[in-house]
């Protein structure tokens, strides 16, 4: 195998980090290297990808943690393909938090008046009050949302659970027995979308 | 043709779902390992994959530079991590709070978010699969084969797998990796 071409092949220094180099090859590469920054620098490149191509960290994810995830685009593309306006998507913005209500406290107690932790959202010309309290083993989430067009859909979605429910004429819905966890919520109105990207249950 | 971030952010923003998919599916090692290695459980790891993913779609229409996402990303998964092990650990310290049950006082993990290095090491490991995927079927089976594979394989039996004679292995092993190298400079690896 011919060393002394200008610089060392590349095959020799896949060889070489891999320690598939036989005596004399070997040595003769490390002395090649010794004195050579152009395959030095080769080397610690072939180096590099070699320890990214045997480390083996990058653990899949959940196939359905993924799922969830390639759902959340699903309620901002209600457009059909043909249509010219695309279906309007807002996200509503935190004005008011009240503070989480406590999760531990006197449950199962039908005299104990338990403080709801209370939000208010606002999405354009949409206003979004919502109440998250314990209930129960889990939490009940409900909301109203007030201004413009009131029937429609609500989704709770979060990494293992999702809950849906229907605005009544009164643009309220409500999700009970909810589990503590990270959730987004999208509402579907007629013409647009409201999505709460984070709204955080009994955590 | 493997369509870049920059093209996938474009899409999605004209609403295309598929490539919203392709995007989640081409990060989710990535953004699920990060938290994982930092010691949160798989539940913990997967709720700061969804705030990860809740929040591109949040800045979708706002990122000022699409070419840059894996900066994006991996900056956006530490910082929810670490807000996640710092709303833990303040659960732990309320003490009082958790109760007796055995599973809501496992311990919390004690570590920092990722250092650097191992930053590095996981950007690398997600940078070299993706190149991957673009080589051709026989480099992708043998490089799959020598390197990804549970147990460490002989040439020997990497020939017989895939019915080459053993001799060729090796020289075609240092062309895959330089076929490999070629794509990793394209991204700056």
């Amino acid at each position: 195998m011919k060393q002394f071409a200008k610089h060392l092949a590349f095959a020799t220094l896949a060889d070489y980090v891999d320690g598939q180099l036989a005596e004399p090859a070997r040595a003769e590469a490390e002395r090649h290297l010794d004195t050579c920054a152009t395959c030095r620098a080769t080397l610690a490149s072939v180096q590099r990808m070699t320890a990214a191509l045997l480390a083996g960290e990058l653990a899949a994810a959940p196939p359905v943690t993924v799922a969830q995830a390639v759902k959340l685009f699903r309620p901002l593309t209600r457009a059909a393909p043909e249509s010219k306006s695309p279906r309007l998507s807002l996200l509503a913005l935190l004005r008011f938090d009240s503070g989480a209500a406590p999760a531990f406290g006197l449950r199962g107690d039908p005299g104990a008046h338990l403080p709801a932790q209370q939000m208010v959202f606002s999405a354009g010309e949409y206003d979004l009050d919502m109440r998250i309290e314990p209930l129960g083993d889990g939490w009940r989430v409900v909301g109203q949302l007030l201004g413009g067009e009131a029937a429609g859909a609500a989704d709770l979605i979060g990494a293992e659970h999702r809950y849906a429910s229907k605005l009544n004429e009164l643009g309220e819905f409500g999700f009970a027995a909810v589990l503590p966890g990270v959730y987004q919520l999208f509402i579907a109105l007629p013409t647009v979308d409201l999505v709460i990207p984070e709204l955080r249950v009994g955590a | 043709m493997v369509q870049s971030d920059s093209s996938l952010i474009d899409a999605c923003r004209q609403g295309d779902a598929a490539a919203w998919e392709a995007l989640v599916l081409r990060y989710q090692r990535l953004i699920y390992s990060i938290p994982s290695r930092a010691g949160l459980d798989e539940q913990q790891s997967a709720e700061v994959f969804q705030s990860v993913f809740a929040r591109l779609i949040e800045h979708l229409h706002k990122l000022e530079q699409p070419d840059r996402l894996q900066a994006w990303l991996v900056t956006t998964t530490k910082r929810e991590t670490w807000r996640l092990l710092r709303q833990l650990r303040q659960h732990t310290a309320a003490g009082s709070e958790i109760s007796t049950d055995d599973e809501a006082a496992q311990e919390v993990p004690d570590h920092q978010p990722l250092p650097h290095e191992a930053l590095q090491r996981l950007e690398d490991q997600h940078l070299v699969r993706l190149a991957l995927e673009q080589l051709d079927a026989r480099c992708r089976r043998l490089l799959a084969l020598l390197y990804y594979h549970e147990t460490a394989l002989s040439y020997t039996d990497i020939a017989t797998e895939l019915g080459v004679p053993s001799g060729s292995i090796g020289p075609t092993r240092a062309r895959c990796l330089q076929k490999l190298r070629a794509h990793l400079d394209q991204v700056g690896f």
